[in-house]
């Protein structure tokens, strides 16, 4: 399968077709699979036009009338244009809606300082029950989305359109937001989305040498910050990596965890720091991941530099 | 009495009690709840279904949520809310605030932010009409909340996907917080406006509940298949001399011996 955008899409007709009642309401987004799906469920598959605060309302609208809502939109636009919505619809009124944005992180640095996806975590970490889901690869999208369809609860789903691989993890439990790409000893890498593989990539070019961290991929926001906490005391030194804003993001949640369990532990965190401003030049993923430190080369070096000095 | 006086009677009943909780909980905006007075009193004692399944039970969303104080007494009145509940309204600690909330029967909103209101209530008629259900949709939204582009965004979808089921209460009590619309931002012409957008659109005066109740009839029935907008013309803190039009009156409540002048007009009927 494609990539998880199109995994989600595959999901919801197969769904559709099984008799849930599901809306998609899209501000003005496509997807290779929704063209299929506006032919064959025409009245399940409604536009508000680029109107990104009406997709949410509306999407609560729709959902206090008994539909399952997927909404639809680009980012970072559907997180912070409709923050205000997000937060006093979908989180104030607690209705199960499913709001999805195309792009994370730097995947759309290209189209601009407008179009960067890097403070996402941080916004829907502040409102009140809702779980963000950032999947880091095929396998795992196939597993959780499954999860993301029964409409349980509100759901912030981040699509990042460069994921089209699966991964090798130890732990393909999904049981508590932390997944457990590989076991070592003494060192701690967590990270998140498309940065897992990257980490993974860069520590299996260091593992020659016999560098063999343990690697965490947070997947799911909140997570389990107790197992987290049992992870941080079985290790000496922490490492977090992700491809957004370092305030309020994957760290932030990553010390906050070990603050509230009193757990003190040397932790860096490499991320976007906002003191560096937003991407005002031409670029495209690459080129800002080594002008932010995010690239592979960067985060060997952290890693060489905090880990083995 | 007839149906008219007893509305009418009402509508002051209500608003009395209004001001009750609103000075009980030292908190409110009674300039605004007392332009849409008569629209939310003509909603409850008449138009709307209150009663049955879910699948007919008229939705009531109040956009501008400030001016949920006019609503609580009626939701006391007709058994939605109890006596304990009432009582306890803005009191800190209780659930109930000076907004509504989800979880309040008799309504379907949780409100407080301007500009979101419609757009929810574009989404239930939407969901109604999807699954076949044949309750309408009632909405009171604010003028100055107009000045929100998420209401512009809500126009739109609604009329495009006309959503029949649909009618909103404008109320154009020609006011924002710090002045009159018309000095801040323009929003006239309003009719003409909605009716771009694929709305049916009728201007009435929003303290005549003859005017309010004509104004929805056929709507049940479908006569159109646009929504409605019900563009009413009102007098913020209508019924109160000192409050009327009175520029940074919004979310003020009266001191002193303006509470009593206020009772004092409210009993009355009119300060006219």
């Amino acid at each position: 399968m494609s990539n998880p955008r199109e995994i989600f899409f595959t999901k919801v007709q197969e769904r559709i077709r099984n008799g849930q009642d599901i809306v998609v309401l899209t501000a003005d987004l496509a997807a290779p699979s929704l063209d299929n799906f506006r032919r064959e469920f025409k009245g399940r598959y409604l536009s508000v036009g680029v109107a990104e605060q009406n997709l949410i309302t509306t999407a609560c609208g729709l959902a206090a009338a008994g539909k399952q809502v997927v909404a639809w939109g680009l980012n970072p636009f559907v997180t912070t244009r409709a923050l205000d919505q997000i937060r006093n619809t979908i989180s104030l009124m607690k209705y199960p809606v499913v709001f999805a944005g195309l792009h994370a992180g730097l995947s759309s640095a290209i189209s601009g300082a407008t179009h960067v996806v890097t403070t996402d975590l941080s916004l829907i970490r502040t409102c009140a029950g809702i779980t963000t889901y950032n999947v880091s690869d095929t396998g795992m999208a196939d597993r959780l989305f499954d999860e993301v369809l029964t409409f349980s609860k509100p759901i912030y789903l981040r699509f990042d359109k460069d994921i089209n691989y699966r991964l090798e993890r130890m732990d393909a439990q999904y049981q508590n937001g932390i997944s457990m790409i590989q076991e070592g000893k003494n060192h701690l890498i967590i990270t998140t989305g498309y940065h897992t593989k990257k980490v993974l990539d860069v520590v299996n070019g260091i593992s020659r040498s016999g560098f063999t961290p343990t690697i965490l991929d947070i997947y799911r926001f909140p997570f389990d910050k107790d197992r987290l906490a049992d992870f941080a005391s079985a290790h000496e030194k922490i490492l977090t990596v992700e491809e957004h804003i370092l305030q309020g993001g994957l760290g932030s949640a990553v010390l906050e965890a070990l603050a509230d369990h009193g757990i003190l532990r040397p932790v860096k965190r490499i991320g976007i720091d906002i003191e560096k401003g937003y991407p005002e030049f031409f670029g495209r993923r690459g080129y800002f991941q080594k002008y932010f430190g995010l690239d592979d080369e960067s985060i060997e070096k952290v890693i060489m530099d905090y880990f083995m000095h | 009495m007839n149906k008219i006086d007893f509305l009418e009677k009402k509508t002051q009943e209500v608003k009395r009690r209004c001001l009750d909780v609103c000075l009980k909980g030292g908190y409110g905006h009674p300039t605004s709840a007392y332009s849409c007075a008569e629209i939310v009193v003509a909603l409850y004692y008449g138009i709307m279904k209150l009663d049955g399944c879910e699948e007919k039970r008229d939705r009531f969303i109040m956009s501008k949520n400030h001016a949920s104080p006019i609503l609580f007494p009626i939701l006391n009145d007709l058994g939605f809310m109890s006596d304990e509940e009432y009582e306890n309204i803005m009191q800190e600690g209780n659930k109930i605030t000076n907004h509504t909330n989800i979880a309040h029967a008799g309504q379907d909103f949780s409100g407080g932010a301007l500009g979101i209101g419609l757009g929810y209530a574009a989404g239930l008629a939407h969901g109604a009409k999807l699954n076949n259900d044949q309750y309408m949709v009632f909405c009171v939204i604010g003028d100055a909340e107009c000045y929100e582009g998420s209401i512009w965004e809500a126009i739109m979808y609604a009329g495009n996907y006309e959503l029949n089921n649909l009618v909103v209460f404008l109320d154009r009590n020609g006011m924002g917080v710090t002045d009159f619309t018309e000095n801040m931002l323009k929003l006239e012409p309003f009719s003409d406006k909605f009716r771009s957008f694929g709305w049916d659109v009728k201007r009435i005066n929003g303290h005549d509940i003859r005017q309010i109740q004509k104004a929805v009839e056929g709507s049940r029935t479908r006569y159109s298949s646009r929504p409605l907008c019900v563009i009413c013309d009102t007098v913020k803190g209508h019924g109160i001399d000192y409050m009327e039009n009175a520029q940074l009156m919004h979310g003020t409540l009266p001191k002193d011996t303006y509470i009593d002048r206020a009772y004092k007009q409210l009993k009355e009927g009119s300060h006219e």
